[in-house]
């Protein structure tokens, strides 16, 4: 016998209490595509559960002969003004163009990150051309957001030696390793300080809680990989991860990105 | 306690299942990974002790126990699905040792369960291979039938379900919420189970991944028992 039913099926979320902030966001007009991201979804999904701003970025590489996209997205993230932070998802192939571009981005479009995704460019972390453009991204003063899941050119064990080879950049671990490499992910991080965690899409909620325990809340930063993964669910993902420590819910949650990003209480670089 | 409606129709019965820890819904589960499956004739029994009256069963493991065994629990009741998957050990789903085990003439017209998204074991051409080897069989395809942060399988998998009428996707751990309201529209909701995969998954996410689904209650309630009650004759 079963009791309860309208119950059992009603959703029974932990959310936190306060405005958030989104580390990983997708933003890409594909008219007529599944994954079709224009901002209006973005926005219909944060709006309810208190994402003040996301981090955004499109599905694709962009290079010289896309850098128009650079621009689109500036001007979508100025028709919402103080809701989208821009990161900008290069090729690094592009060499001295990968850089110029980052370059523009950052100094006349107000992009405030690097995006990087290995699986679409097919770039190693460790080529000379990734550790140029994550270098560079660190002097301009933007971190680097890597995905990080279980292909190969993505995995923890890809990525790491970059961070150790340019401790001075912030470097996001995107998805934290995804479905099979979280443990190698955490390793790393514990090794390279200048390394973090980015959990979403990652669904293993005990590793998410050690990940907090062995790193410190200063290292953990939430995110959604919106809008195909929804904020609402990582909101109550973390925040099961996250029971029992309350005071490190506004640093996840908000305060590490912000500060990864060199913005002041105002939000303003 | 009072039952709840929920059945859980995929996890994996470890030390810290929330079986053990009193939880309320049913369960439909798989021996501990950490054990040897030398005794898994006596798991159905193991199983009905700790659901004291719930709704739930057992799942066989094919690929693992020795062939006495399997022998053994093959004749044993209690049994709601096969399942394939790599946690004991490895074979192609298609091997000649697993198709025979399928085929034994008290389990054949039991559902099978796949792990599936396992690199070199449950990918989706290995499904594929799978589903074609066993026509007509009904056939659960867990995590929704792939599992890549990319997003690089999804495609395939979904191909898998629109293909394939037998089939019924699991839902813990998949990739994309859209991804699962997708499958919804393809395939129905009849087609959908809702499962925690723990211990690999957690039933605190995986539950509301399916009760934040925009939907009627009446229909979360299908994806949350009454289809595995139904397909699993639990």
């Amino acid at each position: 016998m079963s009791t309860s039913t309208a119950s059992d099926s009603e959703p029974q979320l932990l959310l936190p209490d306060f405005p958030v902030w989104d580390a990983h966001f997708h933003v890409h007009s594909l008219p007529g595509h599944p994954w079709d991201s224009p901002p209006e979804r973005a926005l219909r999904l944060m709006d309810p559960y208190r994402v003040e701003r996301a981090a955004i970025m499109p599905y694709s590489e962009i290079d010289m002969a896309t850098r128009h996209m650079l621009e689109e997205a500036a001007e979508q993230a100025q028709a919402h003004p103080g809701r989208f932070l821009l990161f900008a998802r290069l090729h690094p192939g592009e060499g001295g163009g990968a850089e110029e571009l980052l370059e523009w981005a950052i100094q006349s479009l107000g992009y405030v990150g690097l995006k990087l995704h290995p699986v679409g460019s097919r770039i190693h972390p460790s080529h000379a051309l990734t550790r140029q453009l994550v270098r560079r991204a660190a002097q301009l003063g933007v971190p680097t957001l890597f995905h990080c899941g279980d292909e190969a050119l993505t995995l923890p064990d890809d990525i790491g030696p970059l961070a150790e080879a340019v401790p001075e950049a912030p470097i996001l671990l995107g998805h934290c390793g995804g479905y099979f490499h979280t443990e190698s992910a955490l390793e790393w991080a514990k090794r390279c300080p200048n390394l973090y965690l980015e959990t979403s899409a990652c669904p293993h909620v005990d590793f998410l809680r050690r990940a907090l325990d062995e790193l410190g809340p200063h290292r953990l930063l939430w995110g959604s990989d919106g809008p195909g993964c929804v904020p609402v669910l990582e909101l109550h993902k973390l925040m099961c991860a996250l029971q029992g420590h309350p005071g490190a819910e506004p640093l996840v949650f908000r305060d590490n990105l912000k500060r990864l990003l060199r913005l002041d209480e105002a939000g303003v670089v | 306690m009072s039952a709840s409606s929920i059945l859980d129709c995929f996890s994996y019965l470890g030390s810290r299942h929330p079986l053990r820890l009193g939880s309320s819904h049913g369960y439909v589960v798989a021996p501990d990974p950490e054990q040897g499956l030398e005794g898994c004739a006596t798991f159905p029994q193991q199983v009905r002790t700790l659901l004291g009256g719930r709704a739930g069963g057992a799942l066989l493991p094919v690929i693992g126990p020795s062939d006495a065994a399997f022998a053994a629990a093959a004749v044993v009741s209690g049994w709601c699905a096969l399942l394939l998957t790599n946690v004991w050990a490895s074979e192609a789903l298609t091997a000649q040792c697993v198709r025979e085990r399928l085929s034994h003439p008290a389990l054949q017209s039991l559902p099978i369960l796949v792990e599936a998204g396992l690199e070199g074991f449950s990918r989706p051409e290995a499904l594929l291979a799978c589903l074609e080897a066993f026509p007509g069989r009904a056939m659960v395809l867990a995590h929704g039938g792939q599992l890549n942060i990319s997003g690089a399988h999804l495609h395939a998998a979904r191909e898998l379900f629109a293909a394939f009428p037998n089939t019924y996707a699991e839902t813990s751990g998949i990739y994309r919420q859209d991804f699962l309201e997708d499958l919804l529209g393809l395939m129905g909701p009849s087609r959908i189970l809702y499962g925690s995969g723990f211990p690999r998954m957690d039933e605190r996410l995986e539950l509301e991944r399916v009760r934040i689904l925009p939907v009627d209650p009446g229909i979360r309630a299908q994806i949350l028992g009454q289809n595995a009650r139904v397909l699993l004759g639990v």
